[in-house]
């Protein structure tokens, strides 16, 4: 008797203890999932805190910049600054009146508001992407054709759709107008025609104008601040940033294997994994080849991180040794932009085709599928109230450019025929949302 | 008894409930696979970002009986992808299989999720298909889900 009631007692005791527990874990998985919104804190599992921290600027992640590896002039002050003169100088075209500030502004976070270009009048043109962030992407064009900055300004100071220069024409230029710019940072410009020396000096003002590019760093927008809150990586002076519900149900959104799967292709802190997808978004002529020719071309590139103007050693040029090419996946691939700043960067696309983010987040929803396609998304069928959380989300990562806002205007030296109202002008000819912000969000940092 | 039976219960759960994400430190440089019926097992090792996401790798493969006998590596496929999102690997990686060992440069996971690889394996006298798939979250030590052997 006396025994079976102690028996009992404990039965009860391992009970309740075993229903406390499986309480606790009950707490634990349901908080993890991340849905409860205790006081206004939101909580997050550790694999969703280890996830935002890898997606923040200012939690400790440092991009790494692709330019330093084979652009040696790349952190030169002097460099960028003569990088800086060149982007505004409409001299340096063969028609007199294009800048790459022509189709790059910086108050539009270096895109220029329309569809594409009105000089690109090839079968397939593209939209003009921005260059803030863009010196963390291994590959440059929406097909990665040029694996550097300065390769790519060298194809748009020689293209006919661009400037439409010659590289003796460019390096006359320099000659007339920038001798001692150039020399002081590279030494003598050719004297003769010689055409290696020529292909030398024309690098070199290309290693300039990336010099200048690499410059455009994203600053953090709320997104960063709330994160670096998250994990306690905030200075204490800073205010405590927060999001709304809204903008947290489009981040979990975003972030989610199930749901909006976003993470799987824009990830990293520039929001892209500098990969090259299908996506099947409609271009005007159905021809685009996208990353199929560009992987060809830029092996081809003598400008490339392999060729003899890379100031890179062979071992640093992983990404064009081990190339992917040659594979259907890449017909009419392109590269997955980054995702900051897209209040200023409409429209949207290598094709421009969607002129509001609306548009771009109902594509996700109901992409164009055709038989015999590899497309890399699955239709999401999300709700319009979802679509709206994701944009509101989208929206926190608007954060501008981290540079002084000397970087952003017109060098004023007296040199230049590229004058701060042209800019705007040009801005305002340009295709502009209603909405779209008409300042820069500049985060001033020296 | 069951007081202890309760209490090693409440061990278990709490390990578990605070079992965190790992620190960068702690996450693993390299990955046995081991076959009981072939005497084999397979290391794959990389020097650095094993297994991280978006981040070029290289690893080194060998191949040993399960005593630890090394087995020289005469030639070595590498395939891959990521079977859920229906595309292959994002990179061409290459074989260098050499006297030192065999070696695959040039990896790259660029999505979280789950990827299948499939390393194909000759040695003098046999072949064998190691085929395994992993599960790569970010700040957390791969997890692999499944292996499996086949002879050529
Ligand atoms: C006529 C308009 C125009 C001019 C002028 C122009 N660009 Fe561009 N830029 C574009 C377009 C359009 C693209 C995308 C083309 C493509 O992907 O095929 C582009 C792409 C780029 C990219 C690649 C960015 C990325 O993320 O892929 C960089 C960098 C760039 N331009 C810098 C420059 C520089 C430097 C100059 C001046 C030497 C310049 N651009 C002049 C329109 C222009
Ligand atoms: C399979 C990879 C992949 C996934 C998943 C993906 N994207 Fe994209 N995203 C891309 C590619 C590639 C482009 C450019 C396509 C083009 O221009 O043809 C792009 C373009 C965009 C753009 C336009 C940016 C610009 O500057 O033009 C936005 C916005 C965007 N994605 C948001 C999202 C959101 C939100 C999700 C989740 C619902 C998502 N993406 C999922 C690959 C992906």
């Amino acid at each position: 008797m006396q025994s079976d009631q102690h028996k009992s007692i404990l039965w009860l005791f391992t009970t309740v203890l075993l229903f406390l527990l499986i309480l606790l874990v009950g707490i634990k998985e349901y908080s993890s999932s991340g849905d409860s919104d205790v006081a206004g804190e939101t909580i997050w599992s550790h694999e969703e805190l280890a996830l935002l921290r890898s997606l923040a600027l200012s939690t400790g992640n440092k991009p790494h910049s692709f330019e330093q590896q084979t652009n040696k002039f790349a952190s030169s002050p002097a460099a960028a600054a003569f990088g800086h003169r060149l982007f505004f100088d409409t001299d340096l075209s063969r028609s007199g009146a294009t800048a790459c500030a022509s189709c790059h502004h910086p108050d539009k976070a270096f895109t220029d508001g329309l569809v594409h270009p009105a000089t690109h009048l090839q079968p397939a043109p593209r939209n003009t992407p921005t260059l803030v962030g863009a010196a963390h992407s291994p590959w440059q064009f929406w097909d990665g054709r040029s694996d550097s900055l300065w390769s790519q300004a060298l194809e748009a100071l020689e293209s006919p759709l661009d400037h439409g220069m010659s590289r003796s024409e460019v390096i006359q230029l320099i000659k007339k107008k920038y001798r001692t710019d150039y020399e002081a940072l590279f030494g003598m410009l050719p004297a003769s025609d010689d055409s290696a020396a020529i292909d030398r000096a024309f690098t070199n003002v290309g290693k300039a104008i990336g010099a200048y590019i690499a410059r455009l760093e994203p600053a953090p927008g709320r997104f960063d601040r709330y994160v670096a809150g998250l994990v306690g990586s905030l200075d204490s002076a800073a205010p405590v940033e927060r999001l709304t519900r809204t903008e947290i149900a489009g981040l979990k959104l975003f972030i989610s294997d199930e749901k909006g799967q976003c993470i799987s292709c824009h990830n990293g802190p520039l929001f892209t994994n500098n990969e090259f997808k299908s996506i099947n978004v409609p271009d005007f002529s159905g021809s685009d080849r996208g990353r199929l020719a560009g992987a060809e071309e830029v092996l081809r590139n003598a400008f490339n991180c392999l060729g003899e103007f890379s100031d890179s050693e062979e071992e640093s040029c992983g990404d064009l040794i081990y190339i992917k090419q040659n594979d259907p996946e890449l017909t009419a691939a392109f590269k997955v932009p980054t995702l900051r700043n897209l209040s200023f960067t409409a429209p949207y696309m290598h094709s421009g085709i969607f002129p509001r983010l609306a548009d771009v987040l109902r594509y996700y929803n109901h992409p164009l599928q055709r038989a015999g396609d590899h497309l890399d998304i699955v239709p999401l069928d999300m709700f319009p109230h979802e679509l709206e959380q994701l944009e509101a989300f989208l929206m926190t990562l608007d954060g501008g450019i981290n540079v002084d806002l000397k970087w952003l205007k017109p060098p004023d030296n007296g040199r230049q025929q590229f004058s701060n109202s042209e800019v705007l002008r040009a801005t305002q000819a340009g295709f502009q949302r209603p909405e779209a912000p008409q300042v820069v969000v500049i985060s001033s940092q020296h | 008894m069951n007081v202890l039976k309760a209490l090693i219960l409440l061990f278990i759960v709490f390990s578990r409930v605070n079992a965190e994400g790992v620190t960068q430190s702690q996450l693993p440089v390299s990955e046995r696979f081991y076959s009981d019926r072939l005497d084999l097992q397979v290391e794959i090792r990389a020097v650095e970002h094993f297994m991280a996401i978006n981040q070029l790798q290289h690893w080194n493969v060998s191949l040993m009986r399960l005593d630890g006998t090394p087995i020289v590596i005469e030639s070595l496929t590498f395939d891959g992808g990521m079977p859920a999102h229906r595309h292959g690997l994002p990179t061409t990686p290459k074989v260098v299989v050499a006297e030192s060992g065999a070696e695959i440069r040039g990896i790259r996971f660029s999505m979280p999720g789950v990827w299948r690889l499939v390393l194909g394996i000759e040695t003098k006298d046999t072949g064998v298909i190691l085929q395994f798939e992993t599960d790569l979250r970010y700040g957390q030590a791969p997890s692999f889900i499944s292996a499996e052997f086949r002879e050529l």
